[in-house]
């Protein structure tokens, strides 16, 4: 926390630090649904931050935009943010190269609570890009894997070809993540593999697949808003793990990122300070003014 | 909550009479900046000032137009630039100004509190996080002296009584002035205001307890002539402000209410508390070459990002919650559709307990500038009494009925 602070003063709140994108990676081709996802490879600079918190990335010449981190605080020598294409920002970064700067300024926001973790079992509920925020704290948590009880992993996108990550899910497995994914349209060959559990159909159809204690379950989960609502209903009906024990990471328009511009107002929460990441107990009280997802 | 127009607290206080006054601006005038009300075609500005004959004394007016917000929080404002080196690096470079200590003089109280309001947010404090002050208005704002006059006399469309914005405060203000049958009270209310007071000591004199007496009873007579001004404009702050937290209104309350902004994004562009903004990338420069000038006709960004441009300022200007665009998201995501939710919003925001208790406030200080600015009269008194009215009507037709159907609402296309 210190840290952070230091980081603001030192740069001042609105200057960003240049960091040097070390490697570009696709990760979803252009074709897919979501349009094309590329991972990118910022060198560290001493950057320390949580799981959950994000980023205001500055394209040079383009603008501004909030992205999540990623990568674990603990792979030292890099962070890694995976960013769709999806307008005109992430698309103008989507056309750097390697070696290139770009502004970073943060990190910001709260980040997930994982000390209270400890000794839990985990499960997380994705969506789309919405694993990237939650693959931060997938790893963080496999760095120190005695800590944690079981750890699920239901995952759901469009098309087979709009899956994150895929490369990496067998060493999750190995460190002892239970994966179960889901599309909501096949292409005839996916479905019929059998690496990890699977199913056509949308991400909260897993729920049928697996057994937990809700009592010693800490649920994360992120995705496209819709996603949100029927995961978190879900997981407090169909699973019965309450709501003090849910979290969910929001999503939404942002200009600054540290509780200035007043666009991420969602009824009495600044979703770039107080958030992004609310338990399911705070959402509702939220939703009682507006609809938080 | 204590009403702060009684003034429970006692502040140090002098006395100084109208020469003296006007020698202190007029020797503040010669050496420092002094921004003061002016009258430019009929209407009110605060303007700097070097002749104090420019001043639009507090007798003739009862508000000026835009508050002195925007003297530190401008309509559009640098944050930083940066410029192309070479192929892949950049450099950027942060724009520290240099502001001279400036008097803002004539300020009225609900544009003091506006400014207490914008201080708790702005500086961080409502998230405890002094350290994520935004230094740009930290510095402008740390060079104002605030001295204030106390209203005596409304308009109608006045109700800071209501809003704990005036007529008088207890805090906020580096001096307090209140116009007395002969010269004037000055009420000191801070650090700065003390520092002003050594400074011009030898033109300022002890209250006299008639003074202070006389003091407090204008302020009582002019609290009086609230009602007797505005009956009608009374905003019942409290009961409003319960149908905003509970949430007590329909969405059909709401979208009636909607139905009547034309999204000019006036009644967040003079309020003395709204503070939010918008920012973007813009070329200084655009070296345009051959074959530009249809890209620049369509998106100036663009030619920049093509790597022609080399030079760039990020700006931050005024945003609206009411505006469509304001909480749009890529990939059609889409909070708030109608100018109903916004609306929603916008009061929540203003009235609510739940912001009442972050912000040590309300939102509104009642300065009326969005009544009279609103097309659609979605001006706060006016739809605080609507919420009042429908939850009557509520009573009298438990079933609904009176509500209308949704009408046409400005909701994006898609
Ligand atoms: C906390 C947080 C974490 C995010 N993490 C990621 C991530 O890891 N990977 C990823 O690909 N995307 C992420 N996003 C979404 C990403 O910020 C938007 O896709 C991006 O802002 C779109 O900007 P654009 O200029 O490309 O799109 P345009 O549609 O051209 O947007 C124009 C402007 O609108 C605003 N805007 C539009 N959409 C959003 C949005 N969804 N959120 C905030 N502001 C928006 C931006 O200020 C932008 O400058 C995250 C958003 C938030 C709030
Ligand atoms: S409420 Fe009135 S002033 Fe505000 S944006 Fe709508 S029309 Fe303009
Ligand atoms: S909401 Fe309206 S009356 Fe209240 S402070 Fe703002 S402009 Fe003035
Ligand atoms: S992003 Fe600016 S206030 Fe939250």
């Amino acid at each position: 926390m210190n840290e952070e602070r230091a980081f603001f003063d030192h740069n001042g709140l609105y200057t960003p630090t240049l960091l040097r994108v070390t490697a570009i990676e696709d990760e979803i081709p252009a074709e897919a649904v979501t349009g094309p996802i590329k991972n990118f490879v910022l060198e560290r600079n001493g950057i320390d931050f949580r799981p959950g918190q994000f980023a205001q990335v500055t394209v040079f010449g383009a603008g501004e935009v909030p992205i999540s981190l990623s990568s674990p605080p603990s792979l030292s020598d890099r962070i890694i943010l995976t960013v769709r294409a999806a307008g005109f920002v992430t698309g103008a970064l989507h056309q750097i190269r390697p070696g290139d700067v770009i502004g970073f300024r943060g990190p910001c926001g709260n980040g997930f609570p994982i000390e209270p973790c400890i000794g839990q079992d985990i499960l997380f509920v994705a969506g789309g890009i919405g694993l990237a925020p939650l693959r931060g704290l997938l790893w963080e948590l496999l760095f120190r894997r005695q800590d944690f009880g079981r750890i699920l992993l239901l995952y759901g996108a469009r098309t087979p070809r709009d899956l994150l990550y895929q490369y990496q899910i067998p060493e999750w497995q190995e460190k002892g993540v239970e994966v179960f994914q889901s599309v909501d349209v096949g292409d005839g060959v996916w479905e019929k593999r059998t690496e990890t559990p699977r199913k056509v159909g949308v991400v909260t159809t897993l729920f049928q697949e697996i057994k937990i204690d809700p009592q010693r379950t800490v649920a994360f989960v992120c995705g496209p808003p819709v996603m949100i609502r029927f995961a978190l209903l879900g997981l407090t009906r169909d699973l019965h793990i309450a709501p003090e024990r849910c979290f969910a990471t929001l999503e939404r328009h942002m200009k600054c990122g540290v509780g200035k511009c007043g666009h991420c107002i969602v009824a009495d929460k600044y979703v770039c300070m107080d958030g992004p990441v609310f338990s399911l107990a705070e959402l509702e009280k939220m939703a009682v003014i507006e609809e938080p997802w | 909550m204590e009403r702060k127009a009684e003034g429970t607290q006692r502040k140090e206080t002098r006395w100084v009479s109208t020469t003296d006054l006007q020698k202190i601006l007029e020797n503040w005038a010669e050496k420092g900046v002094l921004v003061a009300p002016t009258k430019v075609n009929g209407e009110v500005l605060f303007q700097r000032i070097r002749d104090i004959r420019e001043i639009c004394w507090d007798e003739d007016y009862v508000n000026s137009l835009v508050p002195p917000k925007e003297f530190v929080l401008p309509n559009e404002e640098r944050l930083l630039s940066y410029r192309r080196t070479d192929d892949q690096n950049w450099v950027v470079e942060v724009c520290s100004e240099e502001n001279q200590e400036t008097i803002l003089f004539g300020v009225r109280s609900c544009d003091v509190a506006g400014l207490a309001y914008l201080d708790r947010f702005l500086l961080g404090e409502m998230f405890s996080r002094p350290d994520l002050a935004d230094p740009q208005y930290k510095a402008k704002r740390e060079k104002f002296i605030l001295i204030s006059i106390v209203c005596q006399k409304a308009a109608p469309t006045c109700m800071c009584v209501c809003c704990d914005g005036g007529p008088a405060l207890t805090e906020g203000f580096d001096w307090q002035l209140t116009r007395l049958t002969d010269g004037w009270l000055v009420e000191i209310g801070s650090e700065k205001g003390e520092k002003l007071a050594t400074g011009f000591h030898y033109l300022l004199q002890p209250a006299t307890d008639e003074a202070i007496k006389e003091q407090k009873e204008r302020v009582a007579t002019i609290i009086r002539t609230f009602d007797q001004y505005s009956p009608d404009e009374r905003v019942p702050t409290m009961a409003a402000g319960r149908m905003v937290s509970r949430p007590l209104l329909k969405e059909e309350f709401w979208s009636r209410i909607g139905s009547r902004c034309v999204e000019c994004g006036g009644c967040a562009f003079i309020c003395p508390t709204c503070f939010c903004f918008n920012v973007v990338d813009r070329p200084l420069s655009p070296s345009l070459q051959e074959g530009d000038a249809n890209e620049l006709a369509f998106c100036p960004l663009l030619v920049g990002f093509n790597g022609k441009g080399a030079d760039y300022e990020r700006v931050r200007y005024r945003d609206c919650c009411m505006l469509q665009g304001f909480v749009r998201q890529a990939g059609g995501i889409y909070p708030r559709r109608t100018t109903g939710e916004r609306c929603k919003t916008r009061f929540f925001h203003k009235l609510s307990w739940q912001f009442l208790g972050r912000m040590n406030r309300l939102g509104c200080t009642g300065c009326g500038r969005c009544l009279r600015t609103c097309l659609g009269e979605v001006g706060i008194s006016r739809v605080a009494t609507e919420m009042t009215e429908a939850l009557a009507e509520k009573k009298l037709a438990p079933a609904g009925v009176t509500a209308p159907k949704r009408e046409h609402q400005r909701g994006h296309p898609k």
